[in-house]
C-alpha cells in the first residue's frame, strides 16, 4: 500500500505530460515507418487524419461507432447484471458455489468463438446473436472474481463481527461484499476487455457491420488508411473504458490511501 | 436474536457493572483436515469475580485465545460449562473483545468502525451517532471520526478497536494481547489509559499477554497456562492506582517477576515444538 501511495505521488500532470510525450514519440514513428515501408501497407499520419475526417463527414465512421458501442456496452451490462448476482450468489452459498463452479472454469477455459456457429444457429445473425457473443466473452471473468472475492472475505473481520452480536446478513452486507469489491472491479476490467474484442470477433463472423465491418472492408480491399483510422477508433474505446473502470475503483477505494 | 443493551443517555460512557466469569470442566479440541487432533484447552476450571482484572499468560499455543474466544461465545466447549454472571456466554456488545491486531474494517470511516458494535440494535442515527461521539472522547480520539484505519497509526488503530468493545458498556473486557504489535511507548501510555479506565468503571477484564511485566502491572491476578491447562493461579497484591511509570519500584514486584519468568521459561524449555530453545540448551549442556 504505501508503494502505490509512493507512485501515486508523481503529480498528475508530469504523467500527463509525460504521456503526451510518449504519443509524440509513437507518432514520429509512424511518420518514419510511412516514410520507410510502402505507402500501400502504412500510410502517414496526415493520410490517416485526412482518412478519419472523411470517414466522419460521411457518416460512415459514426453510424459503425454508434453500432459497435450498442453491442460491446449492451453486452456488456447484460454480462455484469447476470454475472454479479450469479458470482455473489455462488460466494454465498459454498455448497451451490463448488457445484458450478467447474462448470464455469470450464467454460471460461473454452474459446467462445467455438460457440458461434451454435449462435447463430439459434439466435441468427442480428443484435441478439451480437450481444450474445460480447455478452459470453465477458461474463466469465466477472462471475469468477466476484465468487472468488465474496469467498476470500477476511475471516478475521468476519470473527470481529461475529464477536459484537452481528447477524449473518449483516456480516454478509457489511464485511463480505464490500471486502469483496477490489476483486469485482478486476473482473470489471478483464471483462470490458474481452467483451471489446468480442465485439470485433461478433461483427466479423455475424452480420458484418459496426467498427468490425468496416475493419473487414478496409482490410480486405487494401485501404490503409481507413483500415487505420478504425484500429485507433477501438484503440480509443478500450482507453476511454479502462480509464472509467479505473476512476470508479478510485472512487470505491478511497478508504486505502 | 441478542437483547439489546441497555440504552441509558447518550452521552453516558460507563460500562456495566463488572459481571463474573466461570469456567467448569472446560475443554476444547481441534480437528485438523488430515484428522489430527489438537486439545486447545483441557479440563479448565476458573472461577473469576466481578470487576477483577486477570492477566492470562503461557508459551505460544497454550490455549489463551481459545479460551478468550470461548468466553466471547464465539466457540462453544466440547465439554464443560462456561457462564458470563449466571448465563452462558453469547456474542454481543455486553462483551467487549479486543484483538491483537485490531480488526478494523478498512473501508469504514473511525466513526461507522465504533458504531459497527452497535449497528442493528434499534437505535436510531442521531442517538447511536452520539455514542459513537463520546466513546471515541473517552479513548482520546474525539475529532477523528471521518478518518479512516489507513490513516491512523497503531497506537490510534488500537484504540477505536477498544472504543468498538466498550461502546456496548461490556461488563466484561477480553483482551488479546492487545498491545502486542505496539511500540514501547505507544503501549506504556495505552496500559496508563487502560488502568484508569478499568479504576473507574470496573468491568471484569481477562487479558492476554505474552509479557511478565504488562501482567504484573495491569491484573489483580496472573493465570499461567501451559499445554491447554491452568498451571498456576498468582494474585498480585502491588498497590493500586498503578502507572507503568511507578509499579516497578514496589519490593514485591521483582520477586513476582523472577517468579513468572522461571515458570514460563520452564514451560518453553519442556515444549518440545520449541526449536530455538531446544538447540540452545542442548548448547548450554555440551558446553558444562
Ligand atoms: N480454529 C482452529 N483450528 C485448529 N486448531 C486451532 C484453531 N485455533 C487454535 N488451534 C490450535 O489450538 C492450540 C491453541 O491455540 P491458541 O490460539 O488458543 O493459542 P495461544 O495460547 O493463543 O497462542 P499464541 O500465544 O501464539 O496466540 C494451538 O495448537 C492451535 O494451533
Ligand atoms: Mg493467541
Amino acid at each position: 500500500m504505501a508503494r502505490r501511495s509512493e507512485s501515486a505521488s508523481a503529480p498528475p500532470w508530469l504523467i500527463a505530460a509525460m504521456r503526451l510525450g510518449v504519443l509524440a514519440l509513437l507518432l514520429l514513428l509512424w511518420a518514419l515507418a510511412a516514410d520507410n515501408v510502402s505507402r500501400n501497407i502504412i500510410p502517414s499520419p496526415l493520410e490517416t487524419l485526412e482518412a478519419a475526417v472523411r470517414l466522419w463527414a460521411d457518416g460512415r465512421l459514426p453510424g459503425a461507432l454508434g453500432a459497435s458501442l450498442v453491442t460491446y456496452l449492451g453486452g456488456f451490462v447484460l454480462a455484469v447484471a447476470f454475472a454479479l448476482p450469479l458470482g455473489i450468489v455462488m460466494g454465498a452459498f459454498g455448497l451451490l458455489g463448488r457445484t458450478i463452479e467447474i462448470y464455469v472454469y470450464a467454460l471460461a477455459a473454452t474459446p467462445r468463438v467455438a460457440f458461434i456457429p451454435l449462435i447463430i444457429l439459434t439466435l441468427g445473425l442480428g443484435i441478439e446473436a451480437k450481444l450474445f457473443v460480447v455478452f459470453l466473452g465477458a461474463v466469465m471473468p466477472i462471475i469468477i472474481n466476484t465468487y472468488a472475492g465474496v469467498r476470500q472475505a477476511d475471516p478475521d473481520l468476519v470473527e470481529m463481527a461475529r464477536s459484537v452480536g452481528a447477524s449473518r446478513s449483516r456480516i454478509f452486507k457489511a464485511i463480505v461484499l464490500p471486502g469483496a469489491v477490489p476483486y469485482v472491479l478486476a473482473g470489471l476490467r478483464i471483462g470490458a476487455t474481452i467483451g471489446l474484442i468480442n465485439t470485433v470477433v461478433a461483427e466479423l463472423y455475424t452480420a458484418v457491420t459496426g467498427l468490425g465491418g468496416l475493419l473487414a472492408l478496409y482490410g480486405n480491399t487494401f485501404r490503409m488508411a481507413e483500415y487505420f483510422v478504425i484500429v485507433l477508433t477501438l484503440a480509443a474505446i478500450g482507453v476511454v473504458v479502462t480509464e472509467v473502470l479505473r476512476l470508479l475503483e478510485l472512487r470505491l477505494t478511497r478508504w486505502s490511501n | 436474536m441478542s437483547p439489546s443493551p441497555p440504552v441509558p443517555d447518550a452521552g453516558d460512557t460507563s460500562t456495566s457493572r463488572g459481571r463474573g466469569i466461570r469456567f467448569a470442566g472446560v475443554s476444547k479440541a481441534f480437528i485438523a483436515g488430515n484428522g489430527a487432533r489438537t486439545s486447545a484447552v483441557r479440563e479448565v476450571d476458573l472461577e473469576i469475580a466481578e470487576q477483577q482484572f486477570v492477566a492470562l499468560i503461557g508459551p505460544s499455543g497454550c490455549g489463551k485465545s481459545t479460551l478468550l474466544r470461548l468466553a466471547d461465545g464465539l466457540l462453544e466447549p466440547d465439554t464443560g460449562r462456561i457462564a458470563i454472571g449466571d448465563a452462558p456466554p453469547r456474542p454481543g456488545p455486553a462483551i467487549g473483545m479486543v484483538f491483537q491486531n485490531f480488526r478494523l474494517i478498512p473501508w469504514r470511516s473511525v466513526r461507522d468502525n465504533v458504531g459497527f458494535a452497535l449497528e442493528g440494535r434499534g437505535l436510531d442515527g442521531t442517538e447511536l451517532k452520539q455514542r459513537v461521539q463520546a466513546q471515541l472522547e473517552q479513548v482520546g480520539l474525539a475529532g477523528w471520526d471521518d478518518h479512516y484505519p489507513a490513516q491512523l497509526s497503531g497506537g490510534m488503530r488500537q484504540r477505536v478497536a477498544l472504543a468498538r468493545a466498550l461502546i456496548g458498556r461490556p461488563g466484561v473486557l477480553l483482551m488479546d494481547e492487545p498491545f502486542a504489535s505496539l511500540d514501547a511507548q505507544t503501549r506504556e501510555l495505552m496500559q496508563d489509559d487502560l488502568l484508569a479506565l478499568w479504576e473507574r468503571q470496573r468491568p471484569t477484564v481477562l487479558f492476554v499477554t505474552h509479557s511478565v511485566d504488562e501482567a504484573l502491572l495491569l491484573a489483580d491476578r496472573v493465570i499461567v497456562m501451559g499445554g491447554g491447562a491452568v498451571l498456576e493461579d498468582l494474585p498480585i497484591h502491588l498497590p493500586r492506582p498503578r502507572r507503568s511509570t511507578d509499579a516497578r519500584r514496589a519490593a514485591e514486584y521483582s520477586q513476582l517477576r523472577e517468579h513468572l519468568w522461571s515458570r514460563i521459561r520452564d514451560l518453553v524449555l519442556a515444549d518440545p515444538a520449541s526449536a530455538f530453545f531446544g538447540r540452545h540448551v542442548q548448547a548450554d549442556g555440551e558446553g558444562g
